[in-house]
């Protein structure tokens, strides 16, 4: 029950800290979303144009009523409008999330279960085929950036194969390759892990034993020693989460895919700061589910609150 | 350890020549000869604009080695010594430390590089310092997790007793013990950092080309992949081999005799 709170207590902290440094930081910047707005409507910039504007978008109010405005508007549901085009952010946040999180969810899930797998063998064999591979994969993915290799596939794959469309149709080209080469970027990283954690369990006495007894090398692994390596793996998968907002941004870019980052990357360049706080307001809730539901698994696993 | 010497003598070399060659001006278009292949004038040709490639590239490794440099010291030693910090203490440090660890690593830091960048201007000491702090959260539990294993030695207890001054408990007697699997770390988040710098730049927000990075280049010649892949493939290998170079030298691929086990 302590937990639960202090749990709670932890991530209302981190979402209070987080609003207030995007909200300061947002009145900070150098052009304000007053200008934005006259610009947006080709209005000359006027006292009274400005200060019309200033009291319909509230921010003639004192600036803790304008925050505290901003978070209850958002609880309750009402994330504002953009401030270049005028709609409505949560029926875009909500047309664009789909996308997003199927790469995220899809492609980081699907790497991690073959790393459990790939992991496993590793560990049972030391400098055997899976040992390499899972090597060869991680040191891949830690020279090569994702996008060269999304450039490369556009251009085998969509140039001169000529049997995949990425930048015309329904784009679902666009999101298998996006969903593979997350796999694929997880997988080694990942594997190591298990392959570690695999290793560490090799090393204990209830191990030695069960194979000095007779119980095959292999059943004892998979049978038995199991689920501390299951544990490290969620731990590890709970950090790759934060990146399906980051990570995403590269693919999403790379392939025109209409996702969350695409339409962050274009509000950045807009200087659209509604959409910018609503965006960061969403990441924390999105990784507080993530590491809610993560560490009620790592708890069903029988694991302390493990190291990352 | 030889080759650690080697490829550490390489990469002080490389780095040297990236800030004392000489390179043309990286601003000087020549439209006449656009697209040339290597020559003595120009050693890697020149692009679509007529600009030494050769220049953009010395430039974009400069700025590339800056930003690895800031993103890795201050995250390391940062987090190194927050980590040992919240081990060492425990109680209510350990907790607010942990709270500082867990809230940099909810907003991701590509996410954090893009909106400074995007809002203060774009300039590599200033992703340097995004990185290093984005990625401050894995030091902290990296090292908190190896301090609290060395803290139940006997020999730090008896150090204790003897009455030992905590900082050097701490950084004559701990430190040494974990630096080791810290440097690991560090090597693979060098390189990582690499790509995330290369990235950052090929999403292209807020950057000036007249200021080339690696993953500007790559993002402006894209469309010449097929025409002229040589234009694409220079900053590709540079990347690569930067990244690569990250990886082995800091990387401890030897297994002692007592981690063998009974599967081997």
């Amino acid at each position: 029950m302590k937990n639960v709170i202090l749990f709670l207590a932890k991530w209302v902290i981190i979402f209070i800290v987080t609003s207030v440094l995007i909200f300061a930081a947002v009145r900070m910047m150098p052009s304000t979303p007053v200008d934005k707005w006259l610009d947006a409507y080709h209005l000359p910039h006027t006292e009274e144009n400005i200060e019309y504007v200033e009291s319909k978008m509230g921010l003639n109010e004192p600036l803790p009523l304008q925050y505290v405005n901003w978070i209850g508007n958002f609880i309750k549901g009402d994330w504002g409008v953009s401030l270049v085009s005028g709609e409505n952010i949560r029926e875009r946040f909500m047309a664009k999330m789909p996308y997003s999180f199927s790469i995220g969810i899809t492609g980081i899930l699907l790497g991690a279960f073959a790393a459990f797998f790939l992991g496993y063998r590793a560990a049972l064999r030391r400098n055997g085929l899976c040992d390499r591979l899972t090597t060869s994969m991680t040191i891949f993915c830690q020279s090569i950036p994702m996008f060269i290799l999304s450039i490369l596939i556009i251009n085998a794959f969509g140039v001169r194969l000529g049997i995949a469309s990425f930048f015309t149709g329904d784009g679902r080209y666009s999101l298998l390759a996006a969903i593979l080469l997350t796999a694929l970027y997880s997988v080694g990283g990942l594997s190591r892990v298990v392959r570690s954690a695999f290793r560490e369990e090799m090393s204990k006495s209830y191990v030695k034993f069960m194979v000095s007894r007779g119980f095959s090398p292999k059943t004892v692994l998979w049978k038995h020693a199991y689920k501390p390596p299951l544990a490290s793996l969620v731990s590890a998968i709970i950090t790759r989460f934060a990146g399906v907002f980051g990570g995403s941004t590269v693919l999403e870019f790379a392939f025109a895919i209409p996702g969350l980052s695409t339409m962050l990357v274009s509000a950045m360049d807009s200087r659209d700061y509604s959409i910018l706080q609503t965006y960061i307001l969403v990441v924390v809730i999105w990784m507080f589910f993530v590491h809610l539901i993560l560490n009620l698994f790592l708890r069903m696993l029988g694991a302390r609150r493990s190291k990352a | 350890m030889r080759r650690k010497y080697i490829l550490w003598g390489l990469f002080i070399l490389f780095v040297l020549f990236l800030f004392l060659v000489p390179h043309q001006n990286i601003k000087l278009t020549d439209l006449l000869n656009t697209c040339q292949g290597c020559s003595s004038t120009h050693w890697l040709g020149t692009d679509n604009l007529g600009r030494d490639l050769f220049a953009l590239m010395v430039t974009g490794g400069q700025r590339t080695i800056i930003v690895v440099f800031l993103a890795t010291t201050i995250s390391f030693t940062m987090g190194s010594l927050l980590g040992m910090i919240s081990a060492y203490e425990g109680g209510i440090v350990k907790t607010i430390i942990q709270f500082i660890a867990d809230f940099v690593t909810v907003i991701p830091s590509l996410i954090m590089a893009l909106i400074f960048s995007a809002l203060f201007g774009f300039s590599a000491p200033m992703a340097g310092i995004i990185f290093g702090i984005g990625n401050l959260g894995q030091y902290i539990n990296l090292a908190d997790g190896l301090t609290s294993e060395i803290k139940e030695k006997e020999f730090i207890s008896a150090e204790v007793s003897i009455g030992l001054k905590r900082r050097t408990i701490l950084f004559l007697h701990i430190f040494p013990n974990i630096l080791k699997q810290l440097l690991v770390y560090l090597g693979n988040n060098a390189s990582s950092v690499v790509l995330q710098y290369a990235g950052l730049a090929f999403i292209g927000l807020g950057t000036d080309v007249t200021n080339p990075d690696w993953g500007t280049l790559l993002y402006q010649y894209r469309g010449y992949i097929l025409t002229y892949p040589r234009m694409v493939i220079v900053p590709i290998i540079a990347v690569c081999l930067l990244a690569l170079f990250f990886h082995f030298a800091f990387d401890d691929g030897r297994i002692k005799e007592t981690e063998l086990t009974i599967y081997d």
